[in-house]
């Protein structure tokens, strides 16, 4: 091989995730901190000549000390001479204040093998084989071509010529382009591969070109929804120049973000039977009515997945909306044991008759008959 | 544990003096001898409780022989740690206290004054109407429970009779509605409400309504939602900015996209119009171009053709010149030819006429004939000058001919130099114009960029002043060393717990001393001391608040708090952790109270509030500089661009003239694009002119070169005129008079003629007929002679006009030698070829100056937009961009999530409130007759009475007792025995106060039970006693002691009055 390479991008170190509970939220967050060490042990073990890190690996120009803290500690972990090369990208773009200015203690107590694109144009040599152009973001948003600032290759330079900026490669009409990556700009501005960051998903923009253009997508997902994430992509230069770099996908990620819907207790009780869900973010929805008893066991099922004060949750992440969970009332006292106090029984057969003829108290009636029925089964029990 | 009574103080309540009873929870036996003031300390119970201190029916408790009021203080334990005290002073205007304690020792004020019995009510909810009321009863306050709880034992039809429909209000019903229901209760249901009530207490307070504090479930979620929704509201703010931002960039964009449309347009017509201008200059310059090679063309044609028609005249001349020459040859050798003959017959005259007269006729004829040859020599002569005159003539005219076309070239040329001349002056001019033009820009661009380093330097002078305003602000807030609001908040919460506490503690003492001796101490009331002198057997009292305190000399030191250790350690460790705060702030803000604190607080926030605002307005000023964070850069940049703009400038400024000067002289400078504009028309000019320069120069060069030849030639033709000039005479008298002399001469010389004729004619006969022949010959001879002269003179003519024309023939040819007819018609063709070649204008002439105007204003306009869209950009750079959509959509879903929570949270404790309603609801329902639940008690416990001899008691819905089952018959109570009667009265009560948990007070009762009765009673009451506290008031002790009891010896509590007249104190 002539080079070897891994580009990652978007680490969004910092994000938040208020619709998630703190707990929850603090666990995705950190997750984005613990990737950064899979991919430098990929960059080790693959023996890449350099990393190339396209942009957005800090959600706001300005993170919290706690983010910029642990990629120092992961960068600075590592007795390295390979070039680490960090790209400002839109959501933590070079400004005065960001952490990529030189006067910030990020950017001072970066190793000396990390290096910071702080200019359009930016230029490093790997060895005397290879160069990296490189031209940073410098404001959150702009319709500024950012790989037209990118030097052409010149008459006679031999080398292999890597380019990294960060930008949108597609064009939707009424869709704000941020920085657009026109089509075919690798080659037309004389690179052997344009390594660029921002989509979330893998993606080789132009599959087939001889100069590759390559998204290798965020290495944990962001949001439910995000397809083929949690990758990074490894660039192999072969020595026959005349041959396209080869790139190959490796997945980094840990956690897997699902959206489920049940309708039916068969599906929920399989879901809950699924095996390893520790790291798997799982908004579950539950669109279905249901006796008594299967109401009750939907909830237990629930808290198994959920977790309690006593049980880890089985499921790393989970988010429940059962607004769609109904209870079917009709037979709900025949459910109950049948030597419940009168007065007990008096107490559901009116709750009964309340989710059966109020509908403004039909949820609460339905959830108080739900609870009597756990505290009278429980103490029966 | 039940509600039981802790102490009871009384003084001087009717007769006692002063008592001091300590209870305890379980059976007490309070007992006595008669006329001790028993039944005073009950009725100082009930009027505690239940009277206000201000009644009338006070004065029972009056002591007939006492000025002082009636002083009653009462301790009760609610529940646990809830500990209430009550203190009245009966009479007047009465004083009552209530204090509340959480260990009985320290008390803190809850009220004062006429409230407090309406607390008391709240407190007790007996079925006491609060005092205040009109329609209330004047006396003691009766209801059901305080007939069973405190009621006269004596009074049996009053307990027997009592009934909740006879309560003032319904606060008894309720409580004993709730209590009597919690008695009939099923044990599960008990186990189902119980978790119920706590989940219900988990999210609800008792009204019902939504806990707010920190362990409430909907305090965090409020919390959470509170934060989205702010969250929510500053990333819609953030959107609407960048939204705001974008319609902005995207409005700008299409103004300038328009605008720029319109200066293309603008410069387009401006454009076409300069450039129809230009072609019509152009049409015009080669039209008068065209036409002057045209006229050049003309004359060189003309001259050419002249020159022609001379060389033909002169060949015709030389033609004719040659005619006469061969007829002058034809007449000289007719003359030739005659001579001879002549010769010989003048020779035969000569023979014939050699007499005298012959010879005096001969001498005549000689003489004539002399005459005649000097006539005819002066004539050869006359011709000679003559021909010489005109050669000087032609010659002349010939001058006169070069001079004419001198001066036309010379004029032509002139008027050629004139054009270039103007052609180069304005060219240099306008080389000038564009030095000024230029020196303008310069100028102008240098200013710009002044103005916008000022304008930035003041931007940032401001900004910067704003910041340092800030900083300083900020500063100042730091130094004014201010707590933070939440210590501040802490404290003051501390401190309200202090107060609190304190409060508490001020439960109200009172300690009475007699010295046995005489001595001295020092009296500590609430902390103040004083030293006081006592005299023996004299008793004295103090009050304190809070803290009493004896220190009596040779006798020790009595220390006495309100409200107990518990309370007291509570308002010490709520004053150590006010302290321990309150010493830090107020050491570190260097003040001494918490006002201060909270003034320098508020201080330090408008401090701080006015550093954020500055900080917000040089952020403003940032952001009008395009880039909020290159403001600095630009501010090193700008100056160093004016500078080097300057120096640009300074280099184009006039020796000695600074930019400065420029500047202030020229006074407005135009903008950057129309003076460049301005320069490039300008040198379109100069290139256009140069062009003309260009043709023009080798023109006026080639006809200068001829120009100087013809006047080379006009010197040679001058000077051979001089030349012939000084030789002859005046050519024009010559000429002039030729005729005349040559008239003059030709008739002297006929006169010599005809005198020879007639002299001849003087000849002899022969000789006459030979000087006849002779004069034949002589005539024809002198015929023959005269063609030959006259022919010689046409010949000398024809060579002379021959000559002229050769003379003129050869100006032409040396004039038409230097035109290249064939260049000039080339060159004219060129120039109609040109001409023809150039597009046609149609149209007329546009208004240049308005074009340029509307060109310029486009121009300005769109660069302004650009301007202003390159602003808009940068803004939207700052505010924009997927992060805040991100954020947005984050907001939003995380504000959905918590809603969802939100709701989900309020079905969960929405369905345990409403299980809880429910199964109220459900519980009042079955248990709505509450006599039934006394029935049960009061029954069995009659049963085992009267070993069943006694069935069920009748008890109404009211709690009324109806009667006694007697042997499967209801009875009256009026059919049973007093005994019997109150013993049911006595278990009623029993009843109503286990159900109510609370004490219940038994003054002098049962004195109509036998021994046996008794002993069950006892055991009963110490049954009772376990679950309930049972305050027996005895002069019986003997039936209630087995000691289990608390047992108060009344004689050892209670101090009564000195019977012997009124006592004043």
């Amino acid at each position: 091989m002539a080079l070897k390479l891994l580009h990652t991008a978007d680490w969004h170190l910092g994000r938040r995730f208020p619709s998630f509970e703190r707990e929850q939220e603090t666990r995705l967050t950190r997750a984005r901190l613990e990737v950064v060490g899979r991919i430098l042990d990929v960059a080790e073990s693959r023996k890449v000549d350099a990393v190339l890190c396209a942009g957005d690996l800090f959600d706001e120009p300005m993170p919290q000390q706690d983010w910029w803290n642990g990629v120092l500690r992961e960068l600075s972990g590592r007795r390295w001479q390979r070039p680490v090369v960090l790209l400002p990208g839109n959501h933590d773009p070079l400004t005065p204040n960001s952490i990529y200015h030189e006067t910030h203690n990020f950017r001072r107590g970066l190793p000396s093998y990390v290096h910071v694109v702080d200019k359009p144009g930016w230029e490093l040599p790997l060895g005397d084989n290879a160069v990296v152009v490189a031209s940073p973001c410098t404001s959150a948003a702009g319709d500024t071509k950012l790989v037209e600032s990118l030097p052409k290759r010149e008459a006679g330079d031999e080398r292999i010529r890597i380019g990294l900026v960060h930008g949108q490669t597609f064009d939707i009409d009424g869709h704000q382009t941020n920085f657009p990556i026109p089509r075919g700009s690798a080659a037309e501005r004389g690179l052997d591969y344009l390594a660029i960051g921002d989509t979330h998903a893998f993606r080789e923009v132009e599959p087939g070109a001889s100069a590759p253009t390559v998204y290798p997508g965020a290495p944990e997902a962001t949001n439910f929804g995000e397809r083929d994430t949690g990758n990074v992509a490894a660039v192999f230069f072969p020595l026959d120049r005349r041959r396209a770099p080869i790139v190959c996908k490796e997945a980094v990620g840990a956690w897997n973000w699902r959206e489920e819907t049940c309708h039916s207790m068969p599906e929920l009780r399989a879901l809950a039977s699924e095996g390893e869900l520790a790291k798997t973010v799982l908004r579950l929805k539950l669109e279905m009515a249901v006796p008594m008893a299967e109401y009750d066991e939907a909830e237990r099922l629930l808290a198994a997945l959920g977790g309690s004060l006593a049980a880890t949750p089985r499921v790393g992440v989970l988010n429940v909306d059962r607004q769609g969970l109904r209870l079917l009332t009709e037979d709900a006292l025949a459910q109950f044991n049948a030597d419940m106090p009168p007065v007990l029984r008096a107490a559901a057969e009116r709750l009964q008759t309340l989710a059966r003829e109020d509908p403004q108290q039909k949820e609460h009636a339905e959830r108080a008959l739900h609870h009597l029925y756990r505290l009278v089964m429980r103490d029966a029990a | 544990m039940a509600m039981w009574i802790r102490q009871l103080e009384a003084t001087d309540c009717a007769g006692i003096a002063s008592a001091s009873v300590s209870l305890q929870p379980g059976l007490n036996v309070l007992h006595g001898p008669n006329e001790l003031g028993k039944s005073t300390l009950v009725k100082a119970i009930r009027a505690t409780l239940l009277l206000p201190a201000g009644s009338t029916a006070g004065e029972q408790l009056r002591a007939w022989n006492v000025d002082g009021a009636p002083y009653v203080e009462l301790t009760f334990e609610q529940e646990a740690q809830r500990i209430w005290r009550v203190r009245k002073r009966f009479g007047g205007s009465g004083q009552t206290y209530l204090e509340l304690s959480r260990d009985g020792r320290e008390f803190s004020q809850e009220g004062r004054g006429r409230g407090v019995d309406g607390s008391l009510q709240d407190i007790l909810r007996w079925g006491i109407q609060p005092p205040g009321g009109k329609s209330g009863k004047r006396g003691m306050p009766s209801s059901f429970i305080t007939t069973a709880l405190l009621g006269d034992q004596r009074d049996i039809d009053a307990i027997l009779e009592a009934s909740l429909a006879n309560d003032p209000n319904a606060s008894g019903r309720e409580r004993l509605t709730v209590a009597l229901q919690a008695l009939a209760e099923d044990p599960r249901f008990k186990q189902v409400l119980a978790s119920v009530q706590e989940r219900f207490d988990e999210a609800y307070t008792a009204t019902g309504r939504r806990r707010s504090g920190r362990g409430s479930p909907w305090t965090r979620l409020r919390e959470d939602r509170n934060d989205a929704e702010q969250r929510e509201q500053e990333t819609r703010q953030q959107l609407e900015h960048t939204a705001s931002a974008r319609s902005r960039v995207a409005e700008l964009q299409q103004q300038a996209f328009e605008a720029d449309a319109e200066k293309e347009q603008a410069a387009d017509a401006l454009k076409a119009a300069q450039a129809a201008e230009r072609q019509r200059a152009e049409i015009a310059a080669a039209t008068k171009a065209l036409a002057a090679a045209q006229e050049d063309l003309r004359k060189a044609q003309a001259q050419v053709r002249s020159r022609d028609e001379k060389i033909a005249a002169v060949v015709a001349a030389e033609q004719e010149a040659e005619t006469l020459r061969e007829s002058l040859a034809s007449a000289e050798q007719a003359l030739a030819a005659v001579q001879p003959l002549a010769k010989a017959a003048s020779e035969r005259v000569k023979q014939l006429e050699s007499g005298d007269a012959e010879q005096g006729r001969r001498l005549r004829e000689q003489e004539a004939q002399n005459q005649h040859l000097k006539l005819t020599q002066r004539k050869t002569e006359l011709e000679a000058k003559v021909a010489a005159a005109q050669q000087i003539a032609e010659c002349e005219s010939a001058i006169r001919n070069t001079q004419a076309d001198i001066e036309q070239r010379t004029e032509a040329l002139e008027e050629q130099r004139r054009l270039l001349g103007e052609a180069e002056a304005a060219t240099v001019a306008d080389k000038r114009g564009i030095e000024a033009l230029e020196r303008e820009r310069a100028g102008a661009r240098y200013l710009a960029a002044a103005e916008r380093a000022q304008a930035l330097a003041a931007l940032a002078k401001t900004a910067k002043s704003l910041e340092k305003r800030a900083q300083t602000a900020r500063a100042k807030a730091q130094e004014l060393k201010a707590p933070a609001r939440a210590e501040l908040d802490e404290l003051q919460q501390l401190d309200a717990d202090r107060q609190v506490a304190e409060g508490k503690l001020a439960v109200g003492l009172a300690i009475e001393f007699t010295p046995e001796n005489a001595g001295t101490a020092d009296v500590t009331l609430d902390g103040e001391t004083r030293a006081r002198e006592f005299n023996a057997s004299e008793r004295v009292r103090y009050e304190a608040r809070r803290e009493l305190k004896l220190a009596i000399d040779g006798v020790g030191v009595l220390q006495v708090w309100g409200g107990g250790l518990h309370l007291r350690q509570e308002a010490e460790t709520a004053t150590d952790r006010w302290r321990e705060l309150a010493d830090n702030l107020f050491a570190r803000a260097g003040v001494q109270t918490t006002t201060d604190l909270e003034d320098k607080r508020r201080e330090a926030d408008e401090l701080l509030a006015s550093a954020d605002k500055q900080d917000d307005e040089a952020k403003q000023l940032r952001l009008r500089s395009g880039n909020t964070g290159e403001l600095e850069q630009q501010m090193v940049v700008a100056p160093a661009e004016a500078n080097q703009r300057r120096e640009a400038a300074a280099k184009r400024m006039d020796p000695g003239v600074s930019v400065e000067d420029y500047i202030e002289e020229h006074g407005e400078l135009r903008g950057d694009e129309e003076l460049a504009e301005a320069i490039e028309a300008l040198k379109d000019k100069v290139r256009q002119r140069e062009l003309l320069c260009g043709q023009l120069r080798p023109r006026v060069e080639l006809e200068a070169g001829q120009l100087d030849r013809l006047q080379e030639d006009l010197e040679h033709a001058q000077q051979k005129l001089r030349d012939s000039t000084a030789k002859s005479e005046d050519w024009h008298r010559v000429l002039d008079e030729a005729k005349a002399k040559r008239q003059v001469l030709d008739e002297e010389l006929a006169k010599v003629d005809a005198e020879i004729l007639a002299i001849q004619a003087e000849a002899t006969a022969a000789a006459e007929d030979a000087r006849q022949v002779l004069a034949k010959l002589r005539q024809e001879e002198s015929a023959k002679t005269k063609a030959r002269d006259d022919a010689k003179q046409l010949v000398l003519g024809a060579q002379m006009a021959s000559e002229r024309l050769k003379g003129e023939a050869e100006t032409m040819r040396n004039t038409v030698e230097g035109l290249d007819v064939s260049a000039l018609q080339t060159a004219r063709d060129e120039k109609q070829a040109f001409l023809d070649a150039l597009p046609k204008v149609d149209g007329t002439p546009k208004d240049l100056a308005e074009l340029e105007r509307i060109a310029s204003d486009a121009a300005n306009n769109a660069t302004s937009l650009h301007h202003e869209l390159s602003t808009a950009q940068g803004a939207l750079g700052q505010v924009g961009g997927q992060r805040i959509e991100e954020q947005a959509e984050q907001a939003k879903e995380a504000r959905a999530a918590l809603e969802r929570r939100e709701h989900e949270l309020e079905v969960d404790y929405g369905g345990w409130k409403l299980l809880r309603e429910t199964l109220a609801e459900a519980e009042r329902e079955d248990a709505s007759h509450l006599g039934d639940a006394l029935v049960k008690p009061v029954s069995e416990r009659m049963a085992a009475l009267t070993n069943g001899r006694y069935g069920a008691v009748g008890i109404g819905a009211q709690l009324d007792a109806t009667g006694i089952r007697l042997g499967g018959d209801e009875r009256s109570f009026d059919d049973v025995s007093v005994g019997t009667r109150e013993q049911i009265a006595l278990l009623l009560r029993l009843a109503v106060a286990e159900a109510l948990g609370s004490f219940v007070i038994l003054d002098d009762h049962l004195t109509q039970s036998d021994p046996d009765r008794m002993a069950w009673i006892r055991s009963l009451l110490g049954e009772a006693a376990r679950k309930i506290q049972v305050v027996v008031v005895t002069c019986h002790p003997a039936a209630y002691l087995v000691g289990e009891e608390h047992a108060v010896d009344l004689t050892r509590c209670i101090k009564r009055h000195e019977v012997g007249g009124p006592q004043t104190r």
